[in-house]
Formats: C-alpha cells, sequence, structure tokens
C-alpha cells in the first residue's frame, strides 16, 4: 500500500511538472524569440548527394557539388536532421559565384525540403539569397531570404532560413 | 574469443533466466503511432492531460499485478558500413515520429566480420549470421535469448549465446530465414574468390544441440551474388541474386526442391524490365512479393526503389517479369533522401507498414501502399553519425532490417 501511494504521488508529480512544461511552451515569448523559419548547422559529412533535387541543378555550365549533413531546428520542423547539397559555379578571382541548393529536414513536425539560390562570396565563406518551401510533408509553404557561412577547422555550414 | 568489440563471449551459456517487462496498459492512452496533437493555448488541453494522466495510473496500478505486459516489438538493425559492422535496437517509442532516433541497443563492432540478415525464431531468441574472415576463421551463425538481449542492453556484457553453429559449411553466411515448421535455413554468400556458394538447413530439433549438422545443402547455378532470403505462404524460399547476367533476379525454389537440396535449378526467376540487383525481398499478408532493387539497366536508367509484385503473377516457371503494382522510389517531384534512396533491406511490421533502409530509414504505411501515390513516407529515421560514433550510433549503413521482441 505504501509504495502504490509513492506511486501515485509520483505520477501526480510527473503530471504537475509536465503541465508546467507545457505552460511554458504555451507562452508567447518562445515564439517571439527568433523570426527564423529555420537554422542549420552541419558539417561536411555526406547524405545528400547533388542533383538529389529537381532544382539542385548547376547555374551555369561547369560547376562543383558541396553537401553537408548535420542538425536543423524551425517552428514548423522541431529539431532534427537535415542534409544539403549546393551546386555552385566554380571560382573566378575575386568574383562571388551563383549556387542553386536543397537542403532536407527530417525533424518530429514535418519532413521538408527546401530549395535557395543565391550568391557565395569570399572564397565561399558567406552565402545569401532567397528560399521557397518546396516539399512539406506537414502542408506548410512560404519563402524568404536566407544567409550563411561556413568555418573551417573543421569546415562547418551555418545557414539561417528568414 | 569475443564475438563483438564490447564483449558478448562466444562461448556457449546456459540457459538464460526469462524477464518479464512491464508496459503501461492503458486503453484510453493516446494510440502509438496517432498523430501528434496540435498546441493549443487553451488550458482545458492541459487538464484534459492532467485527467486523462491520473485516469491512466489509476488503470496502470489497477492491472499491474495481474495482467502480465504485452511484448512490444522493436526495430533490430543489423548495420553493416565500411568501417564497422554491428546490430542495433530501435525500440517503437523511437519509431513514431521522424528525426533521429536513440539505439536502446547497439552491440558495437562485429569480431567475426560482417553481419548479414538476422531472425528471430518462434522463442524470441535472436540469429545472427557472421560472414567471418575467409582466411582466418569460419562463418559463424550466433543464438542469444530474450534474457541475454536484455541484459546486454541493460549494460552487463557478460551475455553468452544459448547455441552457435559454424563449420567449414558456413562460407560467409550473410541471411537466415525460419520456415513455418521452425526450421532455420542460411544462406551462404562464398567470397570473391572462393565462391560455393549454398543455403544449408537446420532442423528445429537440432537447433538445441551440441554438434548439430545441416541435414540439406542446396547450390545452384544461378547464384551470384546472394543477398536476402525469405520464406512466402506457401512454403516456398525467395533469394535475391543480384548477376549482372541473365540470372539477376529474384530465384524462388519449392519446397521438394529444398528438402531434396543438392544443385537444383530455381523454380521461377523473378525480373523486371525496371530494376537491376535485388538486394532483399519482403512478403505482406496477402503474399505479394516486396523487392529492394538498385536502379536500371543502362538502356533504361532509373534510381534504385520497391516494387510490389502480385502473389497472383508469381506463378508458372522458367523467368517471369510481371508488371509490378506498386513502386516506391525517389524519382519524380520527391527527392529520394525524403522518399526511397537505392534501398538495401525491407521489412513489415505487425501492423503492415513497411520499412525501408537506405540512407535512411522510412516507413510507408500500409495505408499509403495501397493508395496509389505513397510519395512522401510517413516517419523517417535518420542516422545520427554527425555527433556519434562507436556504440552510440543509433545505425549505419542498414543492410537488414527485422521486427522482433523489444528488449524494453
Amino acid at each position: 500500500m505504501k509504495s502504490r501511494l509513492l506511486s501515485s504521488g509520483a505520477m501526480i508529480a510527473i503530471v504537475a511538472l509536465i503541465s508546467a512544461l507545457t505552460l511554458t511552451e504555451l507562452s508567447p515569448r518562445s515564439f517571439a524569440a527568433s523570426d527564423d523559419l529555420l537554422n542549420y548547422d552541419g558539417r561536411n559529412r555526406t547524405v545528400a548527394e547533388c542533383g538529389e533535387s529537381n532544382y539542385d541543378t548547376c547555374p551555369h555550365p561547369v560547376c562543383n557539388c558541396l553537401t553537408s549533413t548535420g542538425s536543423a531546428s524551425g517552428a514548423f520542423t522541431g529539431s532534427g536532421f537535415a542534409t544539403l547539397a549546393i551546386t555552385v559555379t566554380q571560382p573566378a578571382s575575386n568574383e562571388c559565384q551563383q549556387f542553386n541548393a536543397s537542403i532536407f529536414v527530417i525533424a518530429p513536425l514535418d519532413l521538408e525540403e527546401l530549395d535557395f539560390s543565391g550568391t557565395s562570396c569570399d572564397n565561399m565563406r558567406t552565402f545569401s539569397g532567397n528560399y521557397v518551401i518546396a516539399i512539406s510533408q506537414a502542408g506548410h509553404s512560404g519563402s524568404g531570404t536566407f544567409s550563411g557561412k561556413t568555418s573551417s577547422r573543421p569546415l562547418r555550414y551555418t545557414l539561417n532560413f528568414h | 574469443m569475443k564475438l563483438w568489440a564490447s564483449g558478448i563471449d562466444i562461448r556457449r551459456g546456459g540457459p538464460d533466466t526469462k524477464v518479464s517487462s512491464r508496459r503501461r496498459n492503458c486503453s484510453s492512452c493516446p494510440a502509438m503511432g496517432s498523430p501528434l496533437p496540435k498546441r493549443s493555448p487553451n488550458l482545458r488541453v492541459i487538464s484534459l492531460i492532467v485527467v486523462v494522466a491520473l485516469f491512466c495510473s489509476r488503470i496502470t496500478f489497477a492491472r499491474e499485478p495481474a495482467t502480465p505486459a504485452a511484448q512490444s516489438q522493436a526495430l533490430w538493425i543489423s548495420n553493416t558500413n565500411s568501417d564497422d559492422s554491428f546490430i542495433s535496437e530501435l525500440v517503437d517509442s523511437q519509431l513514431v515520429r521522424s528525426g533521429i532516433p536513440r539505439a536502446s541497443l547497439n552491440t558495437g563492432h562485429s569480431n567475426v566480420g560482417p553481419v548479414g540478415k538476422i531472425g528471430f525464431d518462434g522463442a524470441g531468441n535472436l540469429w545472427i549470421p557472421f560472414c567471418g574472415d575467409e582466411n582466418l576463421t569460419y562463418g559463424l551463425v550466433a543464438a542469444f535469448s530474450p534474457a541475454a538481449l536484455a541484459k546486454f542492453a541493460a549494460g552487463d556484457r557478460r551475455v553468452k549465446p544459448i547455441a552457435e553453429l559454424t563449420g567449414a559449411a558456413f562460407n560467409c553466411p550473410i541471411a537466415l530465414a525460419f520456415d513455418h515448421s521452425g526450421n532455420l535455413w542460411v544462406e551462404n554468400a562464398g567470397f570473391f574468390d572462393h565462391p560455393g556458394q549454398s543455403i544449408i538447413e537446420y532442423t528445429a530439433a537440432s537447433l538445441s544441440q551440441n554438434g548439430s549438422a545441416p541435414i540439406v545443402t542446396l547450390t545452384s547455378n544461378s547464384f551470384r551474388f546472394l543477398r536476402g532470403i525469405a520464406f512466402d505462404g506457401a512454403g516456398d524460399l525467395w533469394i535475391a541474386n543480384p548477376a549482372n547476367d541473365a540470372n539477376d533476379g529474384v530465384l524462388e525454389f519449392t519446397p521438394q526442391q529444398l528438402s531434396d537440396g543438392g544443385l537444383q535449378t530455381p523454380g521461377l526467376i523473378l525480373q523486371s524490365s525496371l530494376f537491376i540487383n535485388p538486394h532483399d525481398i519482403a512478403f505482406d499478408t496477402a503474399n505479394n512479393i516486396w523487392v529492394a532493387y538498385d536502379g536500371g539497366s543502362p538502356q533504361q536508367p532509373s534510381l534504385g526503389g520497391v516494387q510490389m509484385v502480385a502473389a497472383a503473377n508469381l506463378t508458372g516457371s522458367g523467368t517471369v517479369a510481371p508488371p509490378a503494382a506498386v513502386t516506391l522510389s525517389g524519382q519524380g517531384q520527391t527527392p529520394c533522401i525524403l522518399s526511397v534512396c537505392t534501398p538495401s533491406a525491407l521489412a513489415f511490421d505487425q501492423s503492415g507498414d513497411l520499412w525501408i533502409a537506405s540512407r535512411t530509414i522510412a516507413e510507408f504505411t500500409a495505408a499509403q501502399l495501397t493508395s496509389g501515390d505513397p510519395s512522401i513516407p510517413q516517419v523517417i529515421l535518420a542516422p545520427n553519425f554527425v555527433n556519434a560514433k562507436g556504440t552510440s550510433l543509433n545505425f549505419l549503413g542498414a543492410g537488414s532490417l527485422t521486427f522482433g521482441p523489444a528488449t524494453k
């Protein structure tokens, strides 16, 4: 009987904790903290391949392929796995490079493909351009701008879709 | 000798004691796999959660002493990537939503060569084929009891197999399957310069005996690079046989051929104009065959995928290429990373949902499979290799999928 009472008490405590966490998550502040649709953080290990999506094509006759795998988090998707492929024009001295790319997000709230394109400058250290939600299992749609950068040792991609 | 780098001993152990698992049993709780409720800022939702939780807890407390818990299923994965070969387990709570699941068991690196397609017998023992090493060790099939697996998942590495089969007949075993009588069939893939492909049978009764030997050895001139095997409802054995020649396809051997053994010509070779190099096969409850394959021929290039051929078309003899009733692939509008990419393994769960391993593991529900438009899976599971390694990996390079008893 004593253990049963303890178990009941523990269950009520757990329910109270869940309720508190739920109330915290429902507060407007948590959603107002950022206007980002999606934030990506990844390294140069491969899961996606260039040409994976119909959008990820070379904007000029000759391109290089960059891939990255890491994590993404966003209001539509929650936190999960993401992998991207970037098809970028070959570098020319002191010129920014054009690219087309897709990022694929595998997360608890949605499965998404975002197509994005733009320019990369400073020897592929910065990225900027526009994106569109191409595929959403949950039915989301939208478009906007993005910015990002790479940092080395180890090579790391950080992208923010606004 | 240790089977795994993390410590399972190869020596035969005594019978393990059974452990029972406790599980909540509440019909009012949200069903596993049901869609997540949408968030609402309405406090009534929270009140409802509290009421349901209290109700569930009362039911649980009332039933715990009297009702034995139902055995939950888990997805068991044999992983063979370029650097590592290990078995991992994903319990059902990790299978209900997309993302990066956490493995409840990871055996660590195999010390006896790559692991192959695993299977469970009727008692819930897990049977694992180890390829071995062409020059150093024979291949091996080892079995672990549910209790041993539970101990291992709980962190106790001192578990031993309840049976092991090895010897000269084990020429890189890479797949196994149990027939409807509980007899064990082991597929030997052979090595590149030492082919010797074969299928060998151990009777159910012999599996618990020391020094038992196979009673049937079946070979065929059609064998090339043997992969997944499965029995259909009629007791026919089907074998995925990537060959890059006229023997490429899925080979069928009838119960009579299996009983006779020796050198056999397949009763049927299933091919398709769209696929080459089949890797794995599975049968649904209607006895339709599902084939995971690489892309098409150079004349008809296509991405890999999964095709279903209806049971009614699996008749006749010789080579047949009936039309596929369902095709799942990354072709079209959905990229393969969000659908099916060059799949390597298949398994059906208890609900009839199909799970497909490639770079990820994707679940198509039974309803999706019959809807005619299964473009995006219900759930996709992703590997955690970016932030994990060794026994922290959830899966990587899945070579086979099997549903079996969960350790928790």
